[in-house]
């Protein structure tokens, strides 16, 4: 699945929000929060490696615990679990992260945006 | 991508396709975007005209579809790399040497398939990690305790069959291998030891048949996929001590190998026992003529009043050949609180995974005697090395892996996308190659960029070791398919691409 298709996905999903009410959202974000602690605590949890660097350059402007942060765009979640953007986190492989993985873990970054 | 060589891109669409059938398609990758993550991008090598690119990547489920799928790669004549994990950062990834690879992924294989608590070991396959391991014990409450790398995501098999090392005293993982079971490249499944035995019951406790034991063809090479092994646990001790050792001078390393060297032949001294630069100085960071000394990490299992009177005499033994050593320990008893540890670097000698990983280096490793004064002409020869590429040496960690030798584990730091100073990064590990060659001593663990270099080294009788590797390798893998080029083994019909 490409990136737009996976957008297209979000899109049908929020449409499906919209007729099953928050009952599969709540499904979404909960399988979100098992792979986010499967995958990516390891390096994100508060003093973890990823945390540490983030602490220094957001300086406190925005939460360092990326599940803490409310602005997290869905293309920004992509770039950085499929592709190098920084060296310090490797990309993650569909058989580890998979596509729908990833859906969920956007659901769950996402859960308390505005 | 690159097609595999060889392939036109209407072949490369029907080998697709077989891949499909055979493992659903679900779980082939041919775009962009999914082979990405299977490609090493903290490489000098990644995004430049000489990065080997995947061209695929397939990932099978259970131990007949890898048959499948390397029967299928025969019938292509389709080269492909293993990976369990696919963690191997520093030593290259999840790439392979060779452009155009098909990427075997096997982290879809990770069932724990027995744990022995009376017995003390594991039977698993090659998609389990360390985390997950470790998550399986003590979530059963199972008082076993696992030798660990220190990042923990990597895999037990993939690790262990790198010659992957830990810190306890099952630090060299290798020799707690027991028995494995392996696809060769011909398709065909092979059950090591007794595992040979139909329905062995003594496969995870005895490690040979009769005849030799060859695991180990299977560790660094390209002779077959490991599809499941047995892994040797350790009781939890009653009593488990880290305890820290630390010079202020670097050159105080000789002395400090030397005292140690008595101790762990004595068998007082029984873990990995690793020497760190202390400050930890690192490249990009500070000054290595920082007078900063070395922090020996030891750990001592047993019994509380064993391990207390050994760690005295350890720092007798240190007080007497260095006195103003300084020393810290910590006595953890049971019942563990291992949750406790928090990040502390106790973990690591427990066994108990973690990730701190800084990955944008790559990475040299060597064996040498256990002598201080071995270890400190090789910072020194590193150093000069390093100088003539306007570089200067960060000594990293000396692993005393048993009472006979030393790993020394040396990196160098890369800027990604900075393609000069990668460059100059690549010719300098060359120039260590050959200068410690020179000196007569060999690598332990190389990265792919540099492994037909490391392979080169051992030249005695021209080359009669590598050409050994390639007879085999010849036999084994007729169709020159595995892993093409891995430690500087190469298939009869690409022995023109060694560098
Ligand atoms: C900061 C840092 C610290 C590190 N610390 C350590 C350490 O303490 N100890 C240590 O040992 N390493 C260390 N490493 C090196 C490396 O990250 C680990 O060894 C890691 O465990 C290797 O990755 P993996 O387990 O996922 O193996 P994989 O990437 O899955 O496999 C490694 C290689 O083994 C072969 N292989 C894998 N599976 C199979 C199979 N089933 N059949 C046949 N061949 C196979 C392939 O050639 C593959 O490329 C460190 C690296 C970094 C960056
Ligand atoms: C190996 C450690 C590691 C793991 C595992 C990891 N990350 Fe990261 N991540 C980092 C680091 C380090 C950074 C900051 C890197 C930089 O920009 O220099 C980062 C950055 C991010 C950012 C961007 C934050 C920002 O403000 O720019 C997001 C989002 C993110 N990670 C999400 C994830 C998700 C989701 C997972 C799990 C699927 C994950 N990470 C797993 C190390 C990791």
């Amino acid at each position: 699945m490409n990136r737009a298709s996976i957008l297209k996905v979000s899109l049908s999903c929020a449409l499906l929000l919209a007729a099953n009410g928050a009952v599969a959202q709540d499904d979404l974000v909960e399988r979100g929060r098992t792979v986010y602690a499967d995958w990516c605590a390891i390096c994100h949890a508060p003093g973890e490696s990823a945390t540490r660097i983030l602490e220094e350059r957001y300086q406190g402007a925005v939460p360092a615990v990326v599940d803490e942060r409310t602005n997290l765009t869905e293309e920004l979640i992509v770039a950085r679990v499929r592709t190098w953007v920084a060296p310090q986190m490797p990309p993650f492989r569909q058989s580890e992260v998979s596509d729908a993985d990833l859906e969920a873990v956007i659901a769950y970054l996402q859960r308390n945006d505005e | 991508m690159p097609l595999p060589p060889g392939l036109t891109e209407s072949d490369f669409s029907d080998l697709l396709e077989e891949f499909r059938q055979a493992v659903g398609s679900e779980y082939v990758y041919s775009s962009d975007e999914h082979l990405e993550g299977y490609r090493d991008g903290v490489s000098p090598l990644y995004q430049t005209d000489e990065e080997p690119v995947p061209s695929a990547a397939v990932a099978p489920a259970n131990v007949e579809e890898v048959q499948q799928v390397v029967q299928i790669a025969n019938r292509y004549r389709v080269p492909f790399w293993v990976n369990s994990t696919g963690k191997n950062f520093g030593y290259g990834g999840p790439a392979g040497v060779v452009n155009g690879t098909v990427n075997l992924d096997l982290k879809r294989m990770n069932r724990i398939l027995e744990v022995n608590e009376a017995n003390a070991y594991a039977l698993v396959e090659p998609g389990v990690s360390f985390f997950e391991m470790y998550r399986y014990l003590r979530e059963r409450n199972i008082k076993l305790w696992l030798d660990v790398p220190s990042p923990g995501w990597g895999s037990i098999i993939g690790n262990t069959i790198e010659y992957g090392l830990g810190y306890t005293d099952q630090g060299q993982r290798v020799n707690f291998l027991c028995g494995m079971e392996v696809v060769l490249p011909n398709g065909e499944v092979m059950r090591t030891g007794q595992g040979a035995i139909p329905d062995g019951v003594t496969w995870q406790h005895y490690r040979r048949s009769i005849g030799p034991r060859i695991d180990e063809l299977f560790c660094q090479t390209n002779y077959g996929v490991v599809t499941k092994m047995g892994i040797w646990l350790r009781p939890e001790p009653p009593a488990y001590m880290a305890c820290s050792i630390m010079t202020d001078r670097n050159e105080k390393i000789i002395p400090m190998i030397d005292t140690m060297r008595p101790l762990r032949l004595g068998g007082i001294i029984n873990n990995n026992a690793t020497l760190y630069r202390y400050p930890f100085v690192q490249e990009g960071e500070e000054n290595p003529d920082n007078p900063g000394g070395w922090n020996n990490r030891v750990a001592f299992y047993g019994l509380e009043g064993v391990v207390k009177q050994h760690w005295e005499h350890v720092q007798d033994a240190y007080n007497d050949a260095m006195p103003g050593t300084t020393f810290a320990s910590n006595l953890y008893t049971t019942p563990y609180d291992l949750d406790s540890l928090g990040r502390s670097p106790d973990r690591l000698m427990a066994g108990i995974p973690s990730l701190g990983a800084s990955l944008h280096k790559t990475y040299f490793s060597m064996a040498l005697p256990f002598d201080g004064q071995a270890a400190w002409d090789l910072i020194l020869l590193l150093d000069e090395a390093s100088k003539r590429h306007g570089r200067r040496y960060f000594g990293m960690a000396h692993h005393v892996e048993t009472p006979h030798e030393m790993v020394t584990t040396s990196s160098a730091l890369l800027k990604p996308g900075d393609d000069d100073y990668n460059q100059t990064t690549m010719r300098m590990i060359k120039d260590w190659i050959v200068s410690t060659g020179e000196k007569g001593l060999g690598p332990y663990r190389v990265s792919t960029p540099y492994m037909d270099d490391a392979m080169a080294q051992f030249s005695f009788n021209d080359h009669r070791l590598r050409r050994f590797y390639e007879e085999l390798k010849d036999v084994i893998d007729p169709n020159g398919i595995m892993a093409p080029g891995k430690n500087g083994i190469w298939p009869r019909h690409m022995r023109e691409n060694r560098a």
